[in-house]
């Protein structure tokens, strides 16, 4: 599937009616979600075909959008009854059925309260840990206990040092990559200080499980606002490969939002058979504005 | 909820120590298609307990044409593919409990969503 078509199929998911700030609710809109997705199918090619847990599904745009990029069954967590109730609408939405089951449980305490909950792959948009202080570590080790293969997650590009070395020294990851960076533009209305809005860098993270999680496989006889700016990485430990610097651009709003709904795409450039996202240029994204 | 799901829940309310499988008390369930796909059949096999899956499946009704210990090479078998991919991806429960085989206590099921989230004095 393309791009366009992800995103386009991805356009009606309704946000959050109520956000909740203790809960950090940003949703992720319609363009970063169908950019991030694809760019986590057409860098590993680890969604179709296999098995995703969605930790803090929120509205279900991730879930969605790995479902319709293959993945066989989607398992989608989330504390909030409200948000779940958003979320089975917009999976309802969908003539076609989407394998997409949805728990309601406290994503912090999976491994203690749901320790067989398996899949190949965890993505998640998890809390940044500004409401509750530890909420991105809990969640990313939650991750850790569930995913056999890779974890996809969003964190705070202040931490990444500390994300970095977490991962790997703590829960075992054999490697720790960025994939992206974003910008999420937070407005106002989060009360974030007397500033009109304030910018989080976030980035967006694969971390390879180790062995300890990938022999788990078989079973014992056991924000309410707008979308995020993306940027290039600047200097970043990568593979080393050009795949590593995908960069997002800002775009689509939902009418919720208080600012223009700003449109820009990214251009994809096929290379031996994989699409990869292009840096949109400055008119482009002026042009929109 | 589907059986795919069911197969990795378990309760851990404290103190407990068989709260594996679920019970399934069915008020309500909905069957649908699901892309059919061999390869991933082969793919999950080797996760799925299959005791609880046979218990799921005989409570929401799809146990049939489900062997009582099938092998891998079970998964060459279109007969058995069919049976397996309908049980554990095209039956959901909407509406029901789970219900914990140790304790008793009920998780409900409501629009297919099963609500695991304990009590205080259950963590």
């Amino acid at each position: 599937m393309k791009l366009k078509e992800l995103h386009a199929l991805m356009q009606d998911i309704a946000p959050f009616s109520c956000p909740k700030v203790d809960l950090e609710q940003y949703p992720t809109g319609p363009h970063l979600a169908s950019r991030l997705l694809f760019a986590v199918d057409s860098s590993h090619d680890e969604l179709a075909g296999r098995t995703v847990v969605d930790l803090g599904c929120g509205t279900a745009m991730l879930s969605i959008g790995a479902a319709l990029l293959g993945s066989r069954h989607v398992t989608a967590v989330d504390i909030d009854p409200d948000a779940l109730e958003v979320a089975a609408d917009n999976v309802a939405q969908f003539e076609d059925p989407l394998p997409i089951d949805f728990i309601l449980a406290d994503v912090r305490y999976l491994s203690h309260q749901l320790p067989r909950l398996r899949a190949d792959v965890v993505i998640m948009n998890p809390p940044f840990g500004t409401k509750q202080k530890g909420a991105d570590l809990a969640f990313l080790r939650s991750a850790f206990s569930v995913a056999t293969t890779a974890v996809y997650s969003l964190h705070k590009s202040s931490t990444r040092e500390f994300i970095a070395k977490t991962a790997k020294r703590d829960l075992g990851a054999r490697s720790a990559e960025v994939l992206a960076q974003l910008r999420y533009d937070l407005p106002a209305t989060m009360k974030f200080h007397r500033q009109k809005s304030v910018d989080i860098e976030v980035d967006l993270w694969r971390f390879e499980v180790g062995e300890a999680a990938a022999s788990r496989r078989s079973v014992e006889t056991e924000v309410c606002s707008s979308p995020p700016i993306a940027t290039p990485p600047a200097s970043l430990p990568t593979r080393g490969s050009a795949r590593g610097q995908h960069a997002i651009r800002r775009a689509g709003g939902h009418q919720h939002h208080h600012h223009d709904a700003v449109r820009c795409g990214a251009r994809q450039a096929g290379r031996s058979g994989r699409e990869e996202l292009e840096v949109e240029s400055d008119e482009a994204v002026k042009e929109g504005e | 909820m589907k059986l795919l799901t069911h197969n990795m829940l378990s309760c851990h309310i404290k103190g407990v120590k068989n709260g594996y499988p679920f019970l399934i008390e069915v008020i309500k369930v909905s069957e649908h298609e699901a892309d059919f796909d061999p390869d991933f059949l082969k793919h999950i096999f080797p996760r799925i307990n299959w005791l609880a899956f046979l218990q799921g499946a005989e409570a929401m009704g799809c146990r049939e044409g489900l062997p009582e210990a099938p092998t891998e090479t079970y998964l060459e078998d279109e007969q058995f593919q069919k049976a397996f991919h309908h049980a554990l991806l095209e039956v959901t429960l909407e509406e029901g409990s789970l219900v914990c085989p140790e304790t008793g206590r009920r998780f409900p099921v409501a629009k297919g969503i099963p609500n695991m989230l304990l009590n205080e004095d259950e963590c």
